[in-house]
């Protein structure tokens, strides 16, 4: 009750912070991705070694500094008093949870091989049907999470949200044009419709966070 | 948006959190009006004004 300029007084701006914590989980989340995949190639193939040690070392380094930059960057995490702001505290923490198992069932569930580890991004690689069946069938749990996100989330992260969602909707507009016009005068290969989508997320995410915490 | 949410807030001796709660919104939203880089709807300045005690024109001030 006492700290009446709790934003500034800890030397670091909230968008550093935001940085910091989710550059630190998705650095995390790849070391672990890249450990389950070069294990289940190893198991697969047979090559455990000390190389296999140097990869296991280095990747818990890598795990350990994106936990180092998500402590550095966290502050001190409550749930709001606010009935409303504590559900959508935790909409936001059920859907990072659910992001989170998806993902790792995805790393499960692709195939075998030296790069299985990187599969979350080759997004054409295959994945085993029971997987797809389990993500799929997970997608009104998204909807109904989401559904829940835009009606507790405040003014503030909406307009946020949808600044987000015009920067995302025109990269939408120039990619996939100047894509296809680019495809059809032979300078670049077919449109990649999941390219263009994944630069869409993107640019939007960076736009929504940006906004909120600028 | 010029706007006197922070002096009122410190007056009471409140966090940003703290009025966060008492408008149910995020403390991001808060500091985001005290700094002018959101304007508030309608409603919350109405909400704002109700929990000070004042008008909307004795906390927001639209004259630079």
């Amino acid at each position: 009750m006492t700290n009446t300029d709790d934003i500034r007084s800890e030397g670091m701006s909230p968008f550093k912070r935001a940085a910091l914590v989710i550059g630190g989980v998705l650095i995390a989340v790849f070391a672990l991705g890249v450990i389950v995949g070069y294990t289940k190639a190893a198991i697969a193939g047979g090559t455990f070694g000390w190389k296999s040690l140097l990869v296991y070392v280095v990747a818990a380094a890598v795990v350990l500094g994106g936990l180092w930059m998500i402590r550095r960057g966290a502050t001190k995490f409550t749930l709001s008093r606010s009935p409303k702001m504590r559900e959508y505290q935790l909409v936001v923490l059920g859907t990072c949870l659910l992001g989170a198992v998806l993902g790792g069932l995805m790393q499960l569930g692709a195939p075998d091989g030296a790069d299985a580890g990187l599969s979350v991004f080759s997004y054409n690689a295959p994945i085993s049907p029971a997987v797809a069946a389990v993500m799929l069938a997970s997608l009104p749990l998204l909807a109904w999470l989401y559904y829940r996100w835009h009606k507790t989330a405040d003014e503030h992260e909406q307009a946020a949200y949808n600044f987000g969602a015009v920067l995302g909707i025109y990269t939408y507009f120039f990619a996939s044009i100047g894509w296809w016009v680019a495809w059809r005068g032979g300078i670049l290969l077919e449109p990649d419709g999941l390219a263009i989508f994944w630069a869409v997320i993107i640019v939007w995410s960076i736009g929504w966070i940006w906004h909120r915490f600028r | 948006m010029n706007n006197k949410l922070k002096v009122l807030r410190a007056m009471r001796n409140w966090s940003q959190a703290d009025l966060a709660e008492h408008l149910d919104v995020s403390r991001q939203a808060v500091n985001a009006i005290e700094t002018g880089k959101h304007d508030p709807s309608l409603p919350l300045a109405f909400r704002i004004a109700r929990l000070f005690e004042l008008s909307i024109e004795e906390i927001f001030d639209d004259q630079h």
